[in-house]
């Protein structure tokens, strides 16, 4: 009888020991994933804080054509911001056309290269209040601003509507975590490091109710978190026989009044 | 004779071919049109260009579209209301009520549109709105700039202290007037052109420069 519940005691001893190394292995194996919208908070959080950095994004988009037809469209952005109140982006298009854009922390400027003009207007505030400025209401394009506000994180937070792990690769180079979300109008994949400095490698944005459900992809490179903020870097000099016009979204409506047709000032971001 | 009559036409071929390769080639490199356009007149213009986490093509718009439908219905069926008080007693009086109130609902609800439609606006700043403000409300006339680019001459080259590293493809040509000869009238440190009885004026838009519909300088 004792022998018996001696017996009965190691046999379920055992058998707990093996359903819990299989819990564990299962766990490790494909277990729970790890809480994706924690992992894109931590990145936004890092990008929104972090006083300085430069990054390469190799991006491209499509361009869906009256025949139906996409083309996709090729870029190369190198950003380099110093918080609280200097950007610089350098830019250069398939087509070779190359365009810069520096703000000092008084004036917003822009020029491009083959056409010898530029483009200024004041803009006293920091780097956050710019990037609204900028692309709210003068119109340019600046893509995935929005990871570059301070705020990003609580943006992303209200923004983001639901938020997936996908899986766990090295197939960018580094090790990565590949996440799907959703906003209200717009799909979208990251691939963010793995480890202390969760950076994205790559972004994916789908429009699904624009005809033809165009993407945007941009692909990061040379991210650096310390990189060089001296002045002569974000100061503007308009180049010799360079014209000074005034952006387009400044204009007043042709044909319309002239009133409220301007681009607003006062960036609420 | 008859051999030297092949030769002469593989030959003049020959010529023709290169000829044609080399013409493609001059195009091509030429090509990229108007800063609005691409090569072979592909439109550079998408909803994903501005690389934004909202659209405008998005949700956004149509919950504006639905806020507006429901206010419709919201508006037939107090339409609908005011039309079932007509026969009963004190009509006047009733449908005065209601009129009124109605008004104040069309008015709060207009106002609670307009602040919702703001609020959207400041929390979805890059879903690229501005651009179709650059695009439809100045009338960009980069098609035109892009017909003429092609035999525009080429552009100064940069200096090389305006960017940090060296271009990889060659630089586009610049772009081009908006017509044959425009008659360019300086006002006010802007130039303005005058195509016929039309004034453009040089403005920069989400794709770089561009040519943009105005009204004439001011004293013209």
């Amino acid at each position: 009888m004792h022998v018996r519940l001696r017996w009965r005691v190691g046999l379920a001893a055992c058998l707990g020991v093996v359903l819990t190394a299989g819990a564990a292995q299962a766990q490790a194996a494909g277990g729970s994933p790890p809480d994706a919208r924690a992992l894109l908070s931590k990145m936004a959080t890092l990008l929104g804080s972090t006083p300085r950095l430069s990054v390469t994004a190799h991006a491209s988009y499509d361009a869906v054509q009256p025949s139906g037809q996409k083309i996709e469209w090729h870029e190369v952005r190198t950003l380099t911001l110093s918080r609280p109140n200097r950007l610089r982006m350098e830019a250069e298009k398939s087509n070779g056309a190359r365009s810069l854009v520096v703000f000092d922390g008084k004036d917003i400027s822009t020029f491009d290269e083959a056409g010898r003009t530029y483009a200024q207007a004041a803009q006293p505030g920091g780097v956050d209040e710019t990037l609204v400025y900028f692309v709210r209401d003068l119109g340019m394009r600046l893509p995935l601003a929005a990871l570059f506000v301070s705020r990003a994180a609580a943006d992303l937070e209200r923004r983001v509507t639901s938020v997936e792990y996908v899986e766990k690769t090295g197939i960018l180079g580094a090790p990565a975590h590949h996440l799907a979300g959703r906003t209200d109008s717009v799909n979208f994949q990251i691939w963010i490091t793995d480890g202390d400095q969760p950076l994205p490698q790559r972004v994916v944005l789908t429009y699904p109710n624009a005809p033809g459900q165009p993407e945007f992809r941009a692909q990061f490179s040379a991210w650096n978190l310390a990189p060089e903020s001296a002045d002569a870097l974000f100061t503007f000099t308009p180049p010799a026989g360079a014209s000074k016009i005034p952006f387009a979204a400044a204009l007043p409506r042709y044909g319309a009044a002239t009133s409220g047709a301007t681009a607003k000032k006062g960036a609420k971001p | 004779m008859t051999s030297r009559l092949r030769s002469v036409v593989s030959a003049t071929g020959f010529a023709l071919a290169v000829i044609g390769m080399l013409a493609s080639d001059a195009d091509a490199q030429r090509g990229g049109g108007g800063r609005g356009g691409g090569g072979g007149g592909f439109s550079r213009e998408s909803p994903a260009a501005n690389g934004g986490l909202s659209s405008g093509s998005g949700r956004g718009t149509q919950g504006r579209a639905a806020a507006q439908d429901r206010g419709a219905t919201a508006g037939q069926s107090q339409a609908g209301q005011s039309r079932a008080g007509q026969t009963g007693e004190n009509q006047a009086a009733r449908q005065e009520s209601r009129a009124s109130a109605q008004a104040s609902r069309q008015q709060y609800g207009a106002s609670a549109q307009s602040s919702r439609q703001e609020a959207y606006d400041d929390q979805h700043w890059d879903q690229g709105k501005g651009l179709a403000i650059a695009a439809t409300g100045a009338a960009v006339v980069g098609t035109v700039g892009a017909v003429r680019a092609a035999s525009a001459p080429p552009p100064v080259a940069a200096q090389p202290s305006e960017f940090t590293t060296a271009p990889a493809t060659p630089p586009p040509a610049a772009p081009a007037a908006p017509c044959e000869n425009p008659t360019v009238v300086p006002s006010g440190g802007v130039s303005y052109a005058r195509c016929g009885s039309a004034w453009y004026t040089q403005a920069y838009g989400a794709n770089g420069p561009t040519w943009v519909q105005s009204a004439p300088p001011p004293g013209s």
